[in-house]
Formats: C-alpha cells, sequence, structure tokens
C-alpha cells in the first residue's frame, strides 16, 4: 500500500481550508473562505488582481499568519510549519529562484533538501530539458527559470501542486508545454494541482473545479461541467438587448450585431442562440467588470 | 544532516566572497609585505636582526606582541566579517526575492538558522584560526630569516588572543542576529541608531535628572569590540594572562546573553511573513 491509498483511506478530504481571514492592518485580503481541495483533481482559483489569489495559497503553505485553520491530513498546519513541504510543492507567481545559484547548484541544492525527490524522474526530465548547467539562474529567461522551477518541482513525490500565476509574463508556446510537461509528469489521480491564473484561456479545458474569488470571498465552488451545464450563453440580435436586460445580467457582451450575456439554462428566450460558456463569461457574469481584468 | 549539509553548501555558494574576505586581506598583507622586503633588501640591501644578550627579553616580547596584534588584526577582519555575514545571511534571500524558494523545502526553521549561524560564526572563526596559524608560521619565518627564532612563542601569541576574539564574535553577532531578525533592511544602520539613542536617554537621566550611574549598552559593546586589542597590555600579551582574562564571571555571563540573543532572534525570526 503506497502513501497516498493509505492517507486516502484515512482521510478522504485531506486539504481543508476552514474560516480562513487575513488582514494587513485595516485591509481584509481573505474573508471567511472554507473549501476542500479533492483529491486527484486539477482546481482552478479565478480572481481579479487583488481579489486575494496569492494571500489565500500563501496562507495555505504557511508563509503567513492567519485566523482560521488549514488542515492537512487532519492536522493543523500553522504558519511556518515545513512538514507541509512532505505533500506540496508550490511555484509562485514570480521566478522566486535564488539568482546567485547556477542551475547545477539550485538543482542540488532541492535534491537534497527533500527526501521525496524522485532523482530518476528529476533527471528524465533534466536531461529532455536544454536547461545549461553551469549559467547562473540570475543569467536565465524568464521562460528558462520557469522551466528550472517547473523541473526540479515535478520532480518531487508531492500529493499537492499549488501553482500561483506560474506562466505570467512567459510566451504563448512555453505557456502550452508548462502545462502539457505538468499533465504529463505529474497529474494523476492521486495528485492534486491547485493553479491560480488570469489566463483562464489556456486552462479551460484542463480545469476540473473552478473556485471564484473577489474581494477575498469565495463566491463560487463547484464542478467545471456542473456549472456549464447549469449556465448558457443567451445571444440575441443587438436591437432586442431590453429582453436579456429583462433577466438582469451582470454583463452584456455585444459583438458583431449580437447581444449575448451568461444565464441560467433554464432561461428560454424565443429565436436566441445558446451556447456553452466559457469560463471567462461565466466569471464575468458572477463578478461583474470587464474581461480584461480576468 | 543531508539537509544542513546542503544548507551549508547553499550559503558558500551564495556568500563565498564576503566569507573569504579576512583571506583575500591577508593575502594582499602578505603579498605587499613581501614586495616591501623585496624593494627593502634591494634599495638598502640585507641584514641580520642581533638582539645580543641584553636585548633578547624585549625581542622576545616585541615578536610575541607582534604575533599578537597580527592575529588581532586578522581576527578583526574576522568579526567584521561575521558580523557582516550574520546580518546577510538572514535578510538577503529576502533582498534578492527567493524567500519563498529557500522556505518552501521541507526543513525547519531551527536548522535553517543554525546553517546560517554555523556558517556566519563557527566557520569564520575556524577561517581566522588557519589564517592566524598561517601567517604566524610566515612571520617566524621571516624572523628566523633575520636571526631569531620565534616559532614556539610567535605560535602562542599569535593564538592566545582566539578566545577575545570568540567571545566578541559571539556578543556582537548575537546583537546583529536579533536586529536582522527583526527588520529586514537596513538593520545594521538601525542597530547603531538605536544603541545611540540609548546612549543619549541615559546621559540625559544622568545628567539632567541626576539618576544613579545607568549601564551604558553602548560603551559595554564598544569595549567587547576593542577588548582583544586591550589585552595586549598583559605583560607582552603572554598567553596564559589573556586566557584568563577571556573567562573571567564577566565574558561569561556575556557569553551567556548572547546565547539568550539568538534564541530571542529566532523567535522574531519565526514571526516573519513571506510575502
Amino acid at each position: 500500500m503506497t502513501l497516498y491509498e493509505k492517507t486516502f483511506e484515512d482521510n478522504p478530504t485531506p486539504y481543508q481550508i476552514r474560516n480562513l481571514s487575513k488582514h494587513y492592518g485595516k485591509f481584509q485580503a481573505l474573508d471567511d473562505v472554507s473549501f476542500t481541495l479533492p483529491w486527484g483533481k486539477i482546481v482552478g482559483l479565478i480572481g481579479k488582481n487583488g481579489a486575494g489569489k496569492s494571500t489565500l495559497m500563501r496562507c495555505m503553505l504557511g508563509f503567513l499568519q492567519h485566523e482560521g485553520e488549514v488542515l492537512l491530513d487532519g492536522i493543523i498546519q500553522k504558519h511556518g510549519n515545513h512538514e507541509i513541504f512532505n505533500q506540496v510543492a508550490f511555484i509562485p507567481d514570480v521566478s522566486g529562484l535564488d539568482d546567485r545559484l547556477t542551475v547545477k547548484q539550485s538543482w542540488d541544492y532541492v535534491r537534497e533538501m527533500n527526501p521525496h525527490f524522485n532523482v530518476e524522474r528529476g533527471e528524465r526530465l533534466f536531461a529532455r530539458s536544454n536547461l545549461p548547467l553551469k549559467k547562473k539562474v540570475g543569467k536565465l529567461s524568464k521562460g528558462m527559470k520557469t522551466k528550472l522551477y517547473l523541473l526540479m518541482t515535478l520532480s518531487l513525490d508531492v500529493r499537492y501542486l499549488i501553482l500561483d500565476e506560474p506562466t505570467l509574463g512567459l510566451d504563448i508556446a512555453f505557456r502550452k508545454e508548462f502545462f502539457n510537461t505538468i499533465l504529463g509528469e505529474f497529474f494523476d489521480e492521486q495528485r492534486t494541482i491547485f493553479i491560480s491564473t488570469h489566463q483562464v484561456e489556456e486552462v479551460e479545458d484542463i480545469l476540473q473545479e473552478i473556485i471564484f474569488i473577489d474581494n477575498g470571498k469565495i463566491i463560487l465552488n463547484e464542478d467545471v461541467e456542473q456549472l456549464k451545464s447549469r449556465l448558457h450563453v443567451v445571444s440575441l440580435p443587438a436591437d432586442r438587448r431590453a429582453e436579456l436586460e429583462a433577466y438582469r445580467p451582470k454583463v452584456i457582451d455585444g459583438a458583431l450585431g449580437f447581444v449575448s450575456a451568461v444565464m441560467d439554462s433554464g432561461v428560454k428566450i424565443e429565436g436566441a442562440i445558446y451556447s456553452r460558456p466559457k469560463l471567462a463569461d461565466i466569471f464575468m457574469e458572477y463578478v461583474g467588470g470587464s474581461h480584461e481584468t480576468v | 544532516m543531508k539537509q544542513f549539509k546542503a544548507l551549508l553548501i547553499k550559503e558558500w555558494h551564495t556568500h563565498k566572497f564576503n566569507f573569504l574576505i579576512p583571506s583575500f586581506v591577508l593575502g594582499a598583507f602578505l603579498v605587499l609585505a613581501t614586495l616591501i622586503s623585496i624593494y627593502g633588501r634591494i634599495r638598502y640591501g640585507g641584514s641580520v636582526l642581533t638582539f645580543g644578550t641584553e636585548g633578547e627579553f624585549n625581542a622576545v616580547m616585541v615578536l610575541r606582541n607582534l604575533h599578537y596584534v597580527l592575529a588581532a588584526i586578522v581576527g578583526y577582519f574576522g568579526l567584521a566579517t561575521s558580523l557582516q555575514l550574520t546580518d546577510t545571511l538572514l535578510n538577503s534571500d529576502y533582498q534578492k526575492k527567493c524567500e519563498i524558494m529557500h522556505h518552501s523545502q521541507p526543513v525547519s526553521l531551527v536548522k535553517m538558522l543554525a546553517a546560517k549561524f554555523v556558517f556566519s560564526v563557527p566557520m569564520v572563526l575556524v577561517q581566522y584560526l588557519i589564517l592566524t596559524v598561517i601567517s604566524s608560521l610566515i612571520l617566524s619565518a621571516v624572523s628566523a630569516y633575520f636571526g631569531f627564532n620565534s616559532w614556539g612563542i610567535g605560535l602562542k601569541a599569535a593564538l592566545s588572543p582566539f578566545f577575545l576574539i570568540f567571545i566578541a564574535t559571539m556578543v556582537l553577532s548575537s546583537l546583529v542576529s536579533l536586529f536582522a531578525s527583526v527588520f529586514r533592511k537596513q538593520s545594521t544602520l538601525k542597530l547603531i541608531l538605536t544603541l545611540i539613542l540609548i546612549e543619549a536617554l541615559r546621559l540625559v537621566l544622568m545628567r539632567v535628572w541626576g539618576a544613579p550611574e545607568i549601564f551604558s549598552p553602548l560603551s559595554y559593546y564598544v569595549k567587547t569590540f576593542t577588548m582583544p586589542f586591550e589585552a595586549i597590555s598583559f605583560q607582552g600579551a603572554q598567553a596564559s594572562l589573556v586566557l584568563e582574562n577571556a573567562f573571567n564571571q564577566k565574558n561569561l555571563i556575556s557569553l551567556a546573553v548572547s546565547v539568550l540573543m539568538y534564541i530571542a532572534g529566532y523567535f522574531f525570526y519565526k514571526r516573519r511573513e513571506l510575502s
């Protein structure tokens, strides 16, 4: 019996966040946040800039002091508890690597520090990459830095991978490679990926559960398929805008002579065109604002 | 142990230049001294020191003090390096924006801070000891060349300030460590300002309000800093007297306080949040 199976039987909901709140002075960054990260799922955390995504992830990892509880395998994780990193790996939004070390020194450091470092997998991943061993991390491009961080992280035998806007500032080709590598090398039914990103479109097809966060509050936490079947996009010619407005949607988009809005799938309007909603559209319907913020 | 070794190696990779400053300084000093000697020999010709029977005692004292002073100077560079490393090691990960990477490893904070302490204090002191022995041997070789054998007394004198340097390093680095744990930026400046402020308050209380004699942290730390050089007055820096002075009750209390300051620093550091 593997470590994962044993723990799964003992605790089917191992990573729980209960009533988490975080204040920076008078500013409330997180407000009574509660949810559970399920086993073997890819969960997306979507929110506008400053909604509390990074703060939430940092609280989950014990980087920040907070009110409420973070539980891993039923054990409360306090601020600064290093044990959490035996089961959780994290890639932050900024590179975060130590620019003073070379690629090899960084690699050796992470390998020696982590009892769960899978040397075989690590060497295989590293051999496939074209990372220059002797080069200082500070001299690498943003893409190379992210690749190094990713490969080091994927070499760890952990159950949770937490990614905070990991592809920020990277080109499309690299972003695609990034997600393909994660799916190919990390994800299985025993492991969970929790990812925050504003590039909703590129993770749309891989997300299985979604959490919307706004002003430090969780406003939606649902299975993606269930959510998409519960809602649909209703499109009407632009001159029939009033019929859409009657349902008071938060956002009405207009393009090519049509207006559209995300509505409950029970809403039927004669002559309307119905389509499956995108996560960005759903997010806007829940949060409001412009598409540029997602 | 594997993790601890990895932490030390990481500190070495990221701070080796700062760590080796005493070696660079001594190396530069020796090169300069050699060049001056060669120049002197070419310019003025060779001469052999002759102390004679009457000058024997003075020569012993001069050489002993010379070894002591050279060792103490190397020791001060070691002390300065240790203080600088203590501050840098605690805050450079934050300043270089890689704090999250290092704190995302499954390693306890105690182990992490212990590695930083070992690198910035004991390892610097070991380097200092090695440099002291090397410098003493070179000095003895030079004095032997000039006709006076000082190998034994030289080494003894050179090693004698070690404990004073050790105490000064522990006391001062614990204070720097405490401030570096509390303040992420400009902690040394804040430390100096705090000591000056306390001194000013002390003087105001004593001179204006006539308060009785109040302990002065500033003069205490200045005295601790100059302690290794003050010891030279002990009859030509005799090792036994220096040692006796090093482990007096006052210094032992200072050592105990420094340990408490390190522990306090740990708790302040532990409370830090990673942004």
